[in-house]
């Protein structure tokens, strides 16, 4: 049997995302997989529990038969925060080391979501580093090309459990870096004795968010189709400028969501004219006929919103960053750049799997 | 020319109703009292009778054939009525109800319907939404405007009905006097260019008037207007370029208005003479209207007032126009006839004490003169001056003669009588000299443009396959901006140099490609979302070896990070070093309503601080070109003024052309901006040192 972690040293690098896309990969090959998450620490709470959303979203739609205690055993509440500080001792090395038996059980590898930081989990003495050390889980290291690439934070994991980092994983690098990163920075890599086992392209269908998902965080009234809503949003603009310089503005980027407010009905027409996903209108001005029946023909929603557009924008923004995986179009997109830009083979003979 | 429209033989009005307080009652009650010759047939389900005419429950029970159906109905029963009309085989309609798209939703949809209708059965249609129309030689009234216009020679469209009742009710007052009167409405048929077309050549109409707030088709209008203002002169208010006015018209047409620089230079381009206000739209409608058309340039003044002469003199040089120099023959017929102490010279001082006779003997002299193309007649009152008989002279005098006669008679409580003889004899008089000289200045304008030779349209051979090749790809990938190589290959396909030029993403590859360009190169960075890159030190020039070339790299690098922490950067460009010429701005940016609208300038402080840019509608023609280049106020410093060097005018023409071109083959393209295009001493050439195009 055979154990794989999945770390990071940063959020939003595409975990979760890769742990369905590596899973579902296994199961098409064959394999009988399991997966868990060790330490959970953003939880939610509903009116009958205190759960893992990642990990229960996880669960079913791989329809894993463990139970959602064992994939998901740890989780980290304030109230639990508030009893360690307070001197009590809870052994979660025990309640983790239980659950990975019972969900490793006739499995042919079991893929663990790690934390998010280097950091994460030492309160409760379940870092990165001591949960690959304590299951003897060997781990491959996501980071993402953003601006740069950070070959510091790699070489020191390295460093820092040698053996243990299988090798890594370069997500969301950027068209015109794609060249630079496979000719210059893999090699290096690899010369440091650090496989690489994939580079993904960006792509905006994974960073965006959908209108629905914009709709559901800043809340506020839809017109339009429900249907629309599964447009994908990149980024958001501000409608505040003169007419004149609108357009111009407003063509400067495509799948955008154009904040304004509800009254300016010149500038929601010049959003309408170009590519837009949404129309986010605010101080809760039902915009004129015109400008429905112009969204309508373009199919483009328009959400109400009762605050203004600065608050609109502030609170639109913080949903941008923490991509959501939990759409079927975007884990099928992700399944498909790790078909064309991950080498299975090569993981699966680095964690012993036989093919 | 419409004919169903205007001059039917027999009209139903669907919706005439014995109630007066209905608009279906007034509506019939104008098409009874109009004078009208053909048949009218009210059409009402119960009454048998209106107005002393027989009604009919339907369309289909009128006996004979019926042209014309004027619709005052519920818009609920607009679709069964028009179903009616259709297998009456009745031709025109002119729907008056309102409920359709102005008001969105469900009424947008009852439009879609009704249109299609209409077009199922091959009729024509004004509005809905509308007023009506009128016409004053068929003396079809079938709107329920309040008042009948006097006839006279003056075709009006409106989009505004309220705006047509109030020129209505005011031009009664003025003796102005309309061949035909519509008010467009949703204009969902029948629309501005609809219209131009119609009113294209009619010999009812020697002037046509146009208030818009939006423009349907922009290309097909200035294609119309084009054609019409050959022959006929047209005169446009559009409302709504401000920025203001421009949110008033989105919320009541919910139409993107167009942008001001695109309406002012479409309606340049195709002839149409602007009117900025209400008073200036028929200052001009009644010059055309009453006067014969100006052959020239030239005019003279004549007037009781040395001051007033002199500040019409002043408005003749601002207006476009110039004063006349008289011929030997005229200056000594007046010097014979004139006091001593009067002015024989353009401006003609008749002095203050100066009756009727003066006044004919300065206007025949003028007139007769060749080197006069229009005269214009002050008078202030004053004790001695005979108000009536004078303006009697001044339009029996204009009268033989076939040049442009307009007069100011200053004031107002003695000027009552004159002013009527003036108005009933068609003398256009103007309150101030100001307006005078600008409504010939316009007349002017408009002769100039029916003399000009026809517009030639270059077409340069492109390898346009490639060019399609590119943008499909941009738009397979989703990228709304092409790349710097894109952009290279697109602007190399329509002919414009562009300078060698590598992208290098780390210091070495700058370096090497310094190397195989061979130094001194440029080196900028290249971000779609960094716009002012030299202003933020992203630009190098003269980059002299190879490690100048690596710093350079990491340099600009640094400073684009800085200025813009997260912004996506592709690299450096290494580009060939181009030697310096004249900076020149070519934009194109697609108008909504117009299509790409070309922006031309000198780069630098004479587009960002002195907005020194003309503008032009894509198609150009060569002629235009050459124009809006000599628009420029920079121009002379292309020609070499001020000991600058001439610059190569002709390629900067010919770049225009191409840049036309490529816009208007490749719809595609919604900006496009060449900055700057530098340009060399004549027959050197142009080249396009920067570039980039957003798609949509």
């Amino acid at each position: 049997m055979a154990t794989l972690y999945v770390a990071s040293t940063e959020t939003f690098v595409g975990k979760s995302a890769l742990c369905i896309g590596l899973l579902r990969r296994m199961q098409r090959d064959g394999f009988s997989v399991g997966y868990m998450k060790p330490l959970s620490v953003s939880v939610a709470h509903t009116p009958d529990s205190v759960l893992d959303e990642d990990a229960a979203f996880i669960r079913e739609t791989l329809g894993l038969n463990a139970t959602l205690d064992q994939i998901a055993p740890v989780l980290i509440t304030p109230s639990v925060v508030e009893s360690i500080l307070r001197g009590q001792t809870i052994a979660y090395t025990r309640t983790l080391r239980d659950a990975y038996l019972a969900v490793s059980r006739n499995k042919d590898i079991v893929v663990l979501e790690g934390t998010n930081t280097w950091s994460e989990g030492a309160l409760v003495d379940l870092t990165a580093d001591q949960v690959t050390d304590l299951l003897q889980a060997p781990g491959l290291l996501v980071t993402r090309y953003g601006t740069t690439l950070n070959v510091d934070t790699i070489l020191s994991v390295q460093r820092y459990v040698g053996d243990r980092l299988l090798g890594v994983l370069i997500n969301q690098i950027e068209e015109p870096q794609f060249d630079f990163v496979q000719s210059r920075v893999a090699p290096f890599l690899e010369s440091r004795g650090i496989p690489v086992f994939g580079m993904l392209p960006h792509d905006p269908l994974l960073a965006g968010v959908t209108v629905d998902e914009l709709l559901e965080h800043i809340g506020g009234q839809l017109i339009g189709q429900r249907v629309w809503c599964t447009r994908t949003v990149e980024s958001l603009m501000i409608g505040a400028m003169g007419a004149d310089a609108s357009l111009s503005f407003f063509r400067r980027r495509a799948n955008k969501a154009v904040i304004t407010g509800g009254d300016r009905s010149d500038l929601q027409l010049a959003a309408l004219e170009t590519n837009t996903s949404a129309l986010v209108l605010t101080g809760n001005f039902r915009p004129s006929p015109q400008v429905i029946d112009r969204a309508e023909e373009r199919q483009v929603p328009i959400i109400l919103v009762p605050d203004d557009t600065l608050v609109t924008v502030d609170r639109a923004e913080r949903l941008f960053g923490r991509v959501r995986f939990h759409k079927a179009n975007k884990l099928q997109r992700f399944a498909e750049l790790l078909d064309e830009y991950f080498n299975f083979d090569r993981l699966y003979e680095a964690v012993g799997l036989p093919r | 020319m419409l004919q169903a429209i205007f001059a039917p033989r027999s009209v139903a009005v669907i919706g005439a109703s014995p109630d007066p307080n209905r608009i279906g009652h007034t509506v019939f009650k104008n098409m009874v009292e109009s004078g009208y010759t053909g048949a009218v047939f009210p059409i009402h389900p119960q009454v048998t009778s209106i107005l002393g005419h027989r009604a009919y429950p339907s369309v289909l029970a009128v006996p004979g054939p019926v042209d014309l159906a004027v619709l005052a109905i519920p818009a609920a029963h607009v679709l069964a009525m028009v179903d009616e009309c259709g297998q009456k085989g009745v031709r025109g309609l002119v729907v008056i109800t309102s409920g359709f798209k102005e008001i969105g939703g469900e009424g947008k949809e009852l439009e879609r319907q009704l249109i299609s209708r209409v077009r199922a059965y091959n009729m024509r249609m004004i509005g809905p939404n509308s007023l009506g129309l009128i016409d004053t030689y068929t003396r079809l009234n079938a709107s329920f405007a309040g008042l009948m216009p006097d006839t006279g020679n003056i075709a009006l469209m409106s989009q505004s009905g309220a705006i047509c009742t109030a020129i209505l009710d005011w031009s009664k007052g003025q003796g102005i006097g309309f061949s035909r009167f519509v008010s467009l409405g949703n204009k969902a048929d029948i629309d501005e260019v609809a219209l131009l077309h119609a009113w294209n050549r009619d010999p009812q109409s020697k002037v046509i008037l146009a208030y818009l707030e939006d423009i349907s088709d922009g290309p097909a209008f200035i294609a119309a207007a084009r054609e019409v203002t050959r022959n006929t002169p047209v005169v446009a208010i559009k409302s709504g370029t401000t920025a203001a006015g421009s949110l008033a018209a989105a919320a009541h047409t919910g139409s993107l208005a167009g942008s001001e620089n695109a309406y002012e230079a479409a309606f340049a381009q195709c002839g149409i003479l602007r009117a900025r206000t209400v008073n200036e739209l028929f200052d001009l409608a009644v010059l055309f209207a009453s006067q014969p058309l100006i052959q020239g340039n030239r005019v003279a003044i004549v007037t009781n007032s040395g001051g007033m002469g002199i500040i019409a003199t002043d408005a003749v040089a601002h207006g476009g126009l110039t004063m006349s120099s008289f011929s030997p023959v005229t200056i000594a017929c007046l010097h014979e006839r004139l006091p001593p102490s009067a002015n024989l010279y353009n401006p003609i001082d008749l002095l203050g004490d100066a009756r009727s006779d003066r006044y004919e003997v300065a206007m025949n002299a003028a007139l007769a003169d060749p080197a006069v193309d229009g005269l214009i007649v002050l008078l202030t009152p004053q004790a001695q001056s005979d108000l009536v008989c004078t303006a009697e002279v001044i339009a029996a005098t204009a009268a033989r003669y076939t040049k442009p006669v307009v007069t100011s008679f200053m004031g107002a409580y003695s000027l009552g009588a004159a002013l009527e003889v003036l108005r009933t004899r068609q003398i256009p008089n103007y309150t101030f000299p100001e307006r005078a000289v600008q409504s010939l200045a316009a007349m002017y304008r408009h002769y100039e443009r029916t003399q000009r030779p026809a517009a030639i349209y270059r077409n340069y051979a492109v390898p346009i396959e490639q060019v399609r090749a590119i943008f499909a790809a941009a738009r397979s990938a989703g990228r709304i901006e092409l790349n710097e190589r894109e952009v290279r290959l697109v602007l190399a396909a329509y002919g414009l140099r562009v300078p060698v030029s590598r992208l290098a993403r780390s210091p070495d590859e700058a370096a090497e490609l310094g190397t195989t360009l061979g130094y001194p190169v440029v080196m900028k960075v290249v971000s779609p979302d960094i716009l002012l890159k030299s202003e933020i030190g992203a630009v190098q020039m003269g980059v002299a070896d190879a490690s100048a070339a690596r710093e350079s790299f990491t340099l600009i690098d640094y400073r684009a990070r800085k200025y813009w922490p997260g912004a996506r950067i592709r690299g450096v460009l290494v580009q060939e070093l181009v030697r310096p010429g004249r900076e020149v701005l070519i934009a194109v940016n697609r108008d909504p309503q117009f299509g790409p609208l070309v922006a031309l300038g000198l780069s630098g402080v004479y587009v960002e601080v002195f907005k020194d840019v003309a503008f032009r509608l894509a198609p150009l023609s060569a002629q235009e070109v050459h124009a809006q280049i000599r628009e420029l106020r920079a121009y002379p410093l292309l020609r070499g003024a001020g000991g600058t060097p001439p610059a190569d005018i002709a390629a900067i023409e010919e770049t225009v052309l191409r840049v036309s071109q490529l816009v208007v083959d490749c719809p595609e393209i919604v900006e496009l901006d060449l900055n700057p295009l530098i340009v060399h001493g004549p027959g050197e050439g142009a080249i396009v040192l920067d570039a980039r195009i957003l798609v949509q």
